[in-house]
């Protein structure tokens, strides 16, 4: 079967052309060894078959990014793809520069120029056959929000008629003699003769060739007064240059409004951006939590109560209602707030506002590690860590992800605030209950600031494209908020349903009880709390409500006023707010920072919930 | 007439600073000649030099490209002037209006090279921070030359700023060149040079190179900006953009 991959900047139409051509049947894997996503699939086109897929939007191939390596890698060692660039036709300049680097790999190649109708509001028209003339490759004119000539992709990739793309940007002489004496004694591609030059790593490239290339670089560099890949990169920017002003003619341009005049201001841009995230925050609170409640409350009334009414064997039913609780579990997780969230987000994302946001939250993030990126997953991390982690991945560095999945684990989601809720301020105070989120925010705040300084990695400033302002199509915001859920469902599922099966089959052997007991002093004297109530702050791992309803099931009472002090009950929540994130939190940072991480991260929140529950422990009995 | 009018036009407006200029403010140009005038506006909108909106006119990409290539022609023929013949000032800058539009790159290159040549600065200083010209590489004529880069060097980034008016005595004077974050809102801007390059080679990709045309959308009071750069805007924290070395495109 043939195989395809599409190449493009971010936001040029890559996932929506790919996501037109596969339909809903989508694999989201892992690059073996890291956690850059890639997406596949299968696109049927008159009969016959392949595979396509979307790698990650980047800018440049040479860059030290994991998402540029990986495309480097992928182009260098895989023979048989071909490869489908798609171009921005307004930023036609700009994104020529990617084509010219893919290019070089003198692999069969097809051009698509999207977006084609935006190109001529903004006056440019492009010509697409002088284009094609100047690669020598074919170009697919298309506008993907539109699905306009997308099944030319399909045709060209199962076509006979692969030509291989023969332009040869002009680069500097000494570099063009460098990089041919390099092609000659190490017999290099041309394309990697350059990569070596420009000290860019690669799995082909032997030490040697490095070595080599770093000398002839040092030489170039210091009589230019610049470094090869400057050189390079100008090189090729001026050929992308004379290349788009050949095939660009202007036209009239269609006016816009400058909405940017009112988003990226301080003011009111602000309190615009305030407003939005309150205003997401609050929908998905309100709505989210009546979903959940419906769908916990349908489960219950139509799964759970009529399953245990059968009067199974003692063992079937306690499985049984294991499996049913991690599917409540899931579920309750999956559509309220993963998909409530990620309409949303994609809604700020295909209208290009979270770019804006990003740009104004810039300065606030600096302060704990971040970048105006890392607002998304903070703002979401109240609603439910869940979509929080799953959105890092926007994030540019690892080090950044490392940092706001550690804070996002601690900051309080909706689960949490019912406990807070239905604990604190019902049976000790509105007063208590704020306390709670002070000292979470103090803990987060200074946790960030100490995690900036000792996460590895360099912290880079933001270097962010403004993506273009525009309306979303309801029926792709609706689809990626679909394959969000898929993906969460397809990651969390299984943990859940191990851990519930688990502590279902823990309860029936009377492993619990015995935990209690063997845990009753400990927890008495660190925390002052009864073993019951540690022992139910352990099924808030499956739900962090859980632990609140389970207190109240092994207390036997909803008045836990009744069973428990003030002190205890506001212990309990501080605990449980802050320790051990729930197992579909858990599931998703394996998948999102490595399971090593996420243990670090599970053992840290178990040490730090804890420790806070102890000191707080300490000062009431003081006082 | 109008070919050299219509250059008028195009470095007037880039001279002015403002990205939306009103076409009678512009009208001095004219000289009495309104029919001209008119025609020439005219011509530069049909080519896709200006562009036209309810507040007056603006440049294009393709406009502030020409215009600078102008404006530079200007600015290196009234040094000539000047320095080397010794003219005065005032006279210097008006005959330089006239021949601007006649002069060719070639011969502003090699005058560009001359005056370098003949005026270096202290050679101490000089060993150090290099006079830095507009990136020839931005010409496409000059493309197959090859000093391509010859003629553009990188001075020394760890000096303070306003040091390197004594090595651009002639460009500098006028358009002393400054870190973006210096900059004001809406300004036409050349970039000189990138500082720690290694840390911010993700610029290259987005094509904020030596010598590229940029416009400062956006400042936010922590000198995080909006920049636009081929078309794209583009955001950068305030610790990317101190390390952005630019020169003023509209010499005041």
């Amino acid at each position: 079967m043939r195989k395809a991959v599409l190449i493009g900047n971010p936001s040029v139409g890559k996932s929506l052309i790919f996501n037109q051509l596969t339909g809903l049947g989508v694999e989201v894997s892992n690059y073996p060894g890291t956690t850059v996503g890639l997406m596949s699939g299968i696109v049927k086109y008159g009969g016959a078959e392949f595979t396509i897929s979307d790698l990650p939007g980047i800018y440049s191939i040479s860059g030290k990014s994991e998402e540029e390596r990986l495309v480097r890698e992928y182009l260098v060692t895989d023979d048989s793809v071909l490869i489908v660039v798609v171009l921005d036709a307004k930023h036609l300049e700009r994104n020529l520069y990617l084509l010219l680097q893919v290019a070089e790999f003198r692999k069969p190649l097809v051009i698509v120029l999207n977006m084609m109708d935006d190109a001529r509001s903004a006056g440019k028209i492009i010509d697409g056959a002088a284009l094609s003339a100047k690669f020598g490759v074919p170009v697919i004119e298309t506008i993907a929000t539109e699905g306009k000539n997308l099944e030319k992709i399909a045709e060209y990739v199962l076509g006979d008629d692969l030509p291989i793309p023969k332009i040869v940007p002009r680069y500097d002489h000494h570099i063009e003699a460098a990089a041919k004496s390099l092609q000659k004694y190490h017999n290099l591609s041309e394309a990697e003769s350059l990569f070596a030059l420009e000290n860019v790593s690669l799995s082909t490239l032997s030490p040697e060739v490095m070595e080599n290339a770093a000398v002839v670089s040092a030489e170039i560099e210091k009589r230019h007064m610049m470094s090869p890949e400057q050189i390079i990169g100008a090189n090729r920017h001026n050929t992308a240059k004379s290349i788009a002003e050949e095939v660009t003619s202007i036209a009239p341009q269609k006016k816009r409004r400058d909405f940017d005049s009112l988003l990226t201001r301080s003011f009111p841009g602000i309190p615009i951006l305030i407003l939005t995230m309150i205003g997401i925050l609050l929908v998905v609170f309100i709505v989210g939590g009546f979903l959940e409640d419906t769908i916990v409350g349908l489960m219950t009334t139509y799964i759970s109560e009529p399953f245990h009414a059968l009067g199974l064997d003692p063992l079937i039913d306690t499985v049984g209602g294991a499996v049913i609780l991690a599917l409540m579990s899931g579920l309750g997780i999956a559509f309220p707030y993963v998909f409530l969230f990620y309409i949303f987000i994609s809604i700020l994302e295909d209208t290009g506002y979270l770019t804006r946001a990003a740009f104004l939250a810039d300065r606030g993030m600096h302060h704990i590690g971040l970048h105006g990126q890392g607002l998304i997953p903070l703002v979401l991390s109240f609603g439910c860590s869940v979509p929080a982690i799953m959105s890092t991945r926007f994030l540019p560095t690892r080090r950044e992800r490392i940092i706001a999945s550690v804070l996002v684990t601690m900051l309080p989601c909706s689960a949490r605030t019912v406990v807070i809720s239905g604990i604190v301020a019902s049976f000790v105070g509105f007063g208590a209950a704020f306390s709670i989120y002070g000292i979470i925010f103090i803990l987060v705040f200074v946790l960030g600031c100490i995690l900036s300084k000792v996460t590895p990695g360099e912290q880079y400033g933001m270097i962010l494209e403004m993506a273009q302002l525009r309306k979303p199509i309801p029926k792709y915001v609706f689809r990626k908020a679909w394959m969000r859920v898929r993906e969460f469902l397809y990651i969390a599922m299984p943990l859940l349903l191990a851990s519930s099966v688990v502590l279902g089959l823990l309860e029936h052997y009377g492993f619990v009880a015995m935990f209690e007991s063997f845990i009753d002093p400990i927890s008495n004297a660190v925390l002052g709390l009864p073993g019951f109530a540690f022992t139910s702050l352990l099924f808030g791992i499956l739900r962090k409500e859980m632990a609140f309803e389970t207190l109240a099931i092994m207390g036997g009472t909803a008045d836990l006023g009744a069973i428990l002090t003030g002190a205890q009950l506001y212990i309990f929540a501080l605990v449980c707010v802050l320790f051990v994130p729930c197992i579909s939190t858990i599931a998703v940072l394996m998948k999102e920072i490595g399971a090593k991480n996420a243990g670090l991260i599970t053992l840290f929140t178990l040490t730090l919930g804890i420790s806070v529950g102890a000191i707080f422990h300490g000062i009431f009995m003081i006082l | 007439m109008t070919f050299e009018l219509s250059e008028d036009i195009l470095e007037a407006i880039l001279n002015t600073g403002k990205e939306t200029v009103r076409v009678s403010s512009l009208e001095d140009l004219a000289s009495g000649d309104k029919d001209g005038f008119g025609k020439a506006v005219t011509c530069l909108k049909d080519n896709g030099y200006l562009k036209e909106s309810a507040d007056g006119v603006s440049l294009t990409d393709k406009g502030t490209t020409k215009a600078a290539q102008i404006a530079r022609k200007h600015a290196v023929l009234a040094s000539f002037l000047t320095e080397v013949l010794g003219n005065e000032p005032d006279t210097a800058s008006k005959e330089a209006c006239l021949m601007e539009h006649t002069v060719s790159t070639e011969t502003i290159d090699k005058l560009d090279t001359f005056l370098e040549e003949r005026n270096p600065a202290e050679p101490d200083v000089r060993h150090n921070h290099h006079h830095w010209r507009r990136n020839p590489a931005q010409n496409p004529r000059e493309h197959d030359s090859d000093h391509h880069y010859a003629g553009y060097h990188r001075h020394d980034p760890a000096r303070d700023p306003g040091e390197h008016e004594v090595g651009h005595a002639r460009l500098t004077k006028r358009n002393p060149i400054v870190p973006l974050s210096e900059c004001s809102e809406g300004s036409l801007l050349h970039v000189a040079m990138i500082k720690c390059f290694s840390k911010n080679s993700r610029l290259i990709d987005l094509g904020v190179i030596p010598g590229e045309l940029i416009t400062l959308r956006r400042k936010l009071d922590n000198n995080a900006v909006v920049i636009t750069v081929k078309g794209c805007d583009i955001a950068l924290s305030p610790e990317v953009t101190e390390n952005i070395l630019v020169e003023r495109c509209n010499p005041q």
